[in-house]
């Protein structure tokens, strides 16, 4: 199954129900704290800057609020937190940090650029 | 369930009949239908018979287009889900009305989805008589001293790992259906070696589920201009078609199955396997896709004495109770069954004018559609079944068995409403019987 095949799946299974994981997130009222000294439980701050700024790409703040705005960075660090096993953790910093130094070798310089530090 | 189901086993020549008919049960379906409150339209229908119904919830736009013309079509019915939610307001005790929210999963705050804690719970304790005892684990049945009447239950506490012992004239065993049986299993003695009241054999054999998993969907290019309307709790249903009459009747098979299913305009999730991002991407989101219909097949398994579930006294759970395996398989029947589901699925949804239709089936092992039922069926002969057809252990008559395990048979539609109806009958037979002092 090549990648597109499998999100088919995924967004078929989504489209008729939610997964075992995922309903058990909402069950458990999972959201995301609006806390100004919230703290990341399960990635470090560098791993939660660099997801909040994926999340900010896929969906960009235009004329309506974007995927900072709506804390999503924070709502994962909470999903994988609660809901992910250790290895699934694990793998998901890995394949996080995989992108971080991707970009870096495209850009030549840190992910956030020199403007944000 | 009507007469096709409770006359199935009889007319096949399989297992054991059913001790009871329609008419029996029929007035048990209305008590339950009134009580709990359930919407549904009546059709008529000989294979999915009537009930006391709210009024039903409505069909969408295409919903109807593709009712319309399977029925011209294929001459198949597609109706209106039938589903515990209370849609008229009054009368219901506290309880309100369906908000169309569709998040039954969570409990409804409304108490418009029946449920214990909305419904029977209350009423329970009004009556000033309910005592709960939580944390309880039943590890057996204690027996008096000939063995034809229980005494009481004795129970594990989940916490302190404490033994107590409770003490009625009277027990019902209501534990879901694997639980029931693991606890009849488990309550051995010299009189009952394999199971209390398992003189016949039977006890946690004849495992039944339902197999599903398999059905197709497709799209259509009608009412771009029209969506659904809140989020209907339930969807439509295609009664049972084969082996309802001699003119049905299938080669390779015998019983049948029914389809759920519905028709919505697809969502965000449309673009996942897109994999896009961006401003052109966001906006899109916040747009309906496509209208798309699926349907998925319920289908009827057979009763077989092989397919069973037993204590394993070896492997023990955290409370140092045995535990219990199950081994059940799909056969032939099942399986020819399925091919035809899939072909079917496709014929109507062809039949109702969609578009890009494409078949779908997955593995759905047996347990899968958590309606296991069977493993103390209830039968006419105390040689061949563990209860009578008032629920009750034909050799200890004063416990009655209530949940999924009394199944005969399985029939296609979804089970709760009958154990409800024969859980209601049992209780009314345990009263009258109380009073006649023959308990």
């Amino acid at each position: 199954m090549d990648r597109r095949e499998t999100l088919k799946t995924i967004s078929l299974l989504l489209g008729y129900s939610l997964t075992a994981g995922t309903a058990t997130a909402f069950l458990n009222g999972c959201k995301a704290s609006t806390s100004d000294d919230w703290k990341p439980t399960t990635l470090t701050e560098e791993e939660v800057n660099t997801l909040a700024e994926i999340c900010e790409a896929i969906l960009p703040k235009t004329d309506t609020p974007g995927a900072k705005d709506a804390l999503c960075h924070r709502y994962i660090d909470e999903m994988i937190t609660h809901f992910y096993t250790e290895d699934k953790r694990t793998y998901f910093k890995k394949e996080l940090k995989k992108i971080r130094s991707k970009v870096q070798r495209k850009i030549r310089s840190s992910f956030f650029g020199p403007q944000s530090k | 369930m009507g007469d096709l189901d409770f006359e199935a086993n009889l007319k096949d020549g399989i297992a054991v009949d059913w001790p009871v008919r329609y008419k029996d049960i029929q007035p048990w379906y209305d008590y339950v239908e009134k009580y709990i409150g359930v919407s549904g339209q009546n059709e008529g229908l000989f294979q999915l018979p009537d009930g006391v119904f709210q009024p039903p919830f409505e069909y969408n736009c295409l919903e109807k287009s593709v009712k319309k013309r399977v029925k011209e079509v294929l001459g198949r019915d597609i109706i209106m889900g039938r589903t515990a939610h209370i849609t008229v307001e009054g009368g219901w005790k506290g309880r309100g009305t369906c908000q169309t929210r569709n998040r039954c999963m969570r409990g409804c705050p409304y108490g418009a989805y029946f449920s214990s804690n909305a419904s029977t719970l209350p009423a329970a304790e009004a009556t000033g008589n309910m005592t709960i005892r939580p944390f309880s684990i039943v590890t057996d049945i204690i027996l008096n001293d000939d063995a034809t009447r229980a005494k009481g239950v004795r129970i594990r506490d989940a916490e302190t790992l404490e033994t107590h012992e409770y003490f009625a004239k009277v027990i019902f065993i209501c534990a879901s259906t694997f639980g029931s049986t693991q606890i009849l299993l488990n309550s051995t003695s010299e009189r009952f070696p394999d199971g209390l009241g398992n003189d016949s054999g039977e006890l946690g054999c004849n495992v039944m589920d339902h197999h599903f998993l398999v059905g197709a969907y497709g799209t259509s290019d009608d009412f771009k201009d029209q969506t659904t309307k809140g989020r209907r709790p339930t969807g439509i249903y295609i009664p049972r078609f084969r082996n309802i009459d001699e003119k049905s009747k299938m080669p390779n098979f015998i019983r049948g199955y029914g389809f759920q299913g519905g028709a919505g305009r697809q969502g965000w999730w449309r673009y996942i396997p897109e994999a896009q991002f961006g401003t052109e991407f966001k906006a899109a989101l916040s747009q309906s896709g496509n209208w798309t219909f699926g349907i998925t097949a319920f289908g009827e398994s057979l009763p077989y004495h092989e397919n069973r579930i037993y204590i394993n006294r070896e492997l023990k759970d955290k409370y140092d109770l045995p535990t219990l395996t199950m081994d059940v398989e799909w056969k032939t029947n099942e399986w020819e069954m399925r091919k035809d589901m899939k072909e079917t699925a496709v014929e109507i949804l062809e039949a109702g004018g969609l578009r890009n239709v494409n078949a779908y089936e997955d593995s759905s092992n047996p347990g899968l559609a958590i309606h296991e039922m069977g493993t103390a069926r209830m039968g006419h002969d105390p040689k061949t079944s563990v209860l009578n057809k008032w629920n009750q252990i034909h050799s200890v008559p004063n416990i009655f068995v209530t949940d999924g395990s009394f199944m005969t048979s399985a029939s296609c539609v979804n089970p709760s409403l009958t154990y409800m109806a024969f859980t209601a009958r049992a209780a009314n037979h345990a009263v009258e019987e109380l009073k006649k002092g023959n308990l």
